[in-house]
């Protein structure tokens, strides 16, 4: 697979997702080009350093976001491709996009002010879930009980200086098991899949939750799939919940981790993932 | 191995590659890789807002 072929990673910080695409694309013999968010520079004409592809890992939305725009304007391929990134990077666009696409999706409402977040939060009924419409990790998310709550959380939100801040991403509460279900798509094939336990409400594994594998079954691929080929496909984690009514996509994440993935599965998560940005840079 | 920013504990191994994060043992500060050969840490970039997945 060599033959001079350089993958490009575009990081942020090396934890051990990126070192077992460092490793994995070493043992395929591919020539890797650490690109590092925050020492890279982008003229308007040439990269400062060449790739035949680029695997984004960035943890920055607005890094990932302008890199891969830039990468495009080189004609260097991206994992995932700009237009993903900027999707499914914000769940607003996702939320939009998914139910474009018929994926089913918990009831959500978008307010743009304050005011808006209240009548927002009455729509989508109590409880409700506020979550930032950019960032993960379970960050800055709210469980809102009752009308004097969502006063008390969009007085807070509002004082923050963000303008994201003032974006208000409302979610019905999806009275779910106390577990989550996590798809990991690599191209048009589901490489592996897990639950996601904790008794908090938010399932989160970098929220300290435990996990354990999740058997695929026919339906649940079908719709993994179709939830990531809903915002443009690549390498995408798609987060579910077990609804009264079924299955429903609530994220899709375009820089997913899958340490705790690779450790509940022993899928080689990092192994698909290169192969696939190898598949992307020879197209 | 060197000696942790925030405690002085020393830190670093062999496995431990250039920009990798990894937590000192001893007072747990999250410290990144500055270079492996002398090794070289500094604290890791902090979250920011729009880090995640």
């Amino acid at each position: 697979m060599s033959d001079g072929f350089r993958l490009g990673v575009f990081y942020t910080i090396i934890r051990p997702e990126e070192k077992w695409i460092l490793g994995a694309a070493e043992s395929r013999g591919l020539a890797v080009v650490r690109l590092d968010d925050a020492e890279v520079t982008f003229g308007l004409d040439r990269p400062d350093a060449d790739a035949d592809v680029v695997v984004n890992r960035s943890v920055s939305h607005t890094r990932s976001l302008y890199a891969t725009r830039c990468y495009a304007h080189y004609g260097i391929p991206t994992v995932n491709h700009p237009e993903v990134v900027e999707l499914a990077g914000d769940k607003i666009l996702t939320s939009l996009r998914l139910a474009e696409r018929g994926v089913p999706t918990p009831k959500t409402v978008v307010a743009l002010s304050p005011e808006a977040a209240l009548k927002a939060i009455d729509r989508v009924g109590y409880p409700a879930v506020l979550k930032p419409a950019i960032g993960s990790w379970g960050r800055l998310m709210a469980k809102v009980g009752s009308r004097e709550e969502a006063e008390q959380i969009v007085e807070h939100k509002s004082a923050l200086s963000s303008p994201i801040h003032s974006v208000f991403y409302v979610q019905e509460f999806v009275p779910k098991p106390e577990r989550d279900l996590r798809v990991f798509v690599v191209g048009d094939r589901v490489v592996a899949g897990m639950y996601r336990r904790s008794s908090d409400w938010r399932t989160n594994a970098a929220r300290g939750g435990s996990t354990e594998p999740l058997p695929i079954s026919p339906e649940l691929a079908e719709l993994s799939l179709r939830a990531a080929s809903a915002v443009g496909g690549g390498v995408l984690a798609v987060d579910l919940m077990e609804a009264p009514s079924g299955l429903v996509v609530h994220e899709v994440n375009p820089t997913p981790e899958f340490k705790a993935l690779t450790a509940a599965t022993g899928a080689d998560v990092a192994g698909a993932i290169v192969d696939y940005a190898v598949e992307v840079g020879r197209r | 191995m060197t000696q942790c920013p925030e405690c002085d504990a020393m830190v670093g191994t062999n496995d431990k590659v250039l920009g990798e994060v990894f937590p000192c043992p001893d007072c747990g500060t999250e410290l990144e890789v500055l270079g492996t050969d002398p090794f070289q840490v500094q604290p890791a970039p902090k979250e920011a807002e729009d880090w995640g997945e």
